[in-house]
């Protein structure tokens, strides 16, 4: 097959998974399969009610604002070194993880990091086959 | 009546990657005979424009994070921009009963939570939209 980067690559990965789960539904929706609480001793009312966990509605606004004042505040001109580095390290085909640390440890975000590789590379849509 | 068969668009909103439950409902809606356009993650804009490029009649939201209300409001009020506002809504995912009123209020036609019958979910938008297209 060619190794599990060819095999996600070509589909193969998600077509068993598809499957597996398409086929897993058949049989708990048929009885073949137990799911106790599902298919099988299903209760009708909650016995007790349980507390639900509310996120802050204003979480969005503060890590945007978390977000902005850390760009404002890190020292961009090394963080820019460190995410031309990791630029050259991808295009070279060596390990990534050292530049990687390096541009982390100049505050780099997550999306940089990973604009570096969307980059280089074309974003990867998984093949969810229908 | 037309021929045209009903088209859905099936996404997930925000960045969570349970995609477990949306295959399995659009496995089921392709084989009930709609025409599923499986979107994957997509920001709420992506979701409107894919909505208005594909000229859907369905939009499918699976949520399986906390954040689901706002989700499902930038979702409904992008669509409404793209002039997309007559499209049916449904949401699926860990959603919270107390939560079940104020979701319909939005503009969520159905809300199915884990456990409900396939065929259930199926019957609900044939149903739906045969009476769109009558």
């Amino acid at each position: 097959m060619g190794g599990l980067a060819e095999a996600i690559s070509s589909g193969w990965v998600h077509r068993e998974y598809r499957d597996a789960i398409v086929e897993h539904e058949r049989k708990v929706s048929s009885g073949e399969t137990t799911v106790v609480g599902v298919n099988k001793f299903r209760l009708e009312k909650e016995p007790y009610k349980v507390p639900i966990f509310r996120p802050n509605s204003k979480s969005p606004e503060i890590q945007i604002e978390k977000l902005k004042r850390l760009k404002k505040e890190r020292d961009n001109d090394k963080l820019a070194q460190a995410l031309q580095k990791l630029e050259e390290v991808t295009r070279s085909e060596e390990n990534v993880m050292p530049a990687v640390m390096e541009a982390v440890k100049a505050c780099a975000t997550v999306g940089e990091t990973s604009n570096v590789w969307r980059t280089v590379y074309e974003a990867w849509s998984p093949p969810m086959i229908l | 009546m037309s021929e045209k068969k009903v088209k859905v668009l099936m996404a997930k909103p925000g960045l969570e990657g349970h995609w477990r439950g949306m295959v399995v409902v659009s496995s089921a809606l392709r084989d009930a005979g709609f025409e599923v356009i499986y979107g994957g993650n997509m920001m709420p804009t992506e979701i409107a424009t894919t909505a208005v490029q594909e000229d859907v009649d369905v939009v499918g939201l699976s949520i399986l994070s906390a954040n689901y209300m706002l989700l499902v409001s930038q979702t409904i009020k992008e669509l409404k921009n793209h002039g997309k506002g007559d499209v049916l809504v449904l949401l699926g995912g860990i959603i919270y009963e107390e939560d079940f009123p104020a979701l319909e209020r939005m503009g969520v036609a159905g809300i199915f939570i884990p456990g409900t019958p396939l065929q259930d979910i199926v019957e609900f938008v044939r149903q739906k939209t045969s009476q769109r297209v009558a």
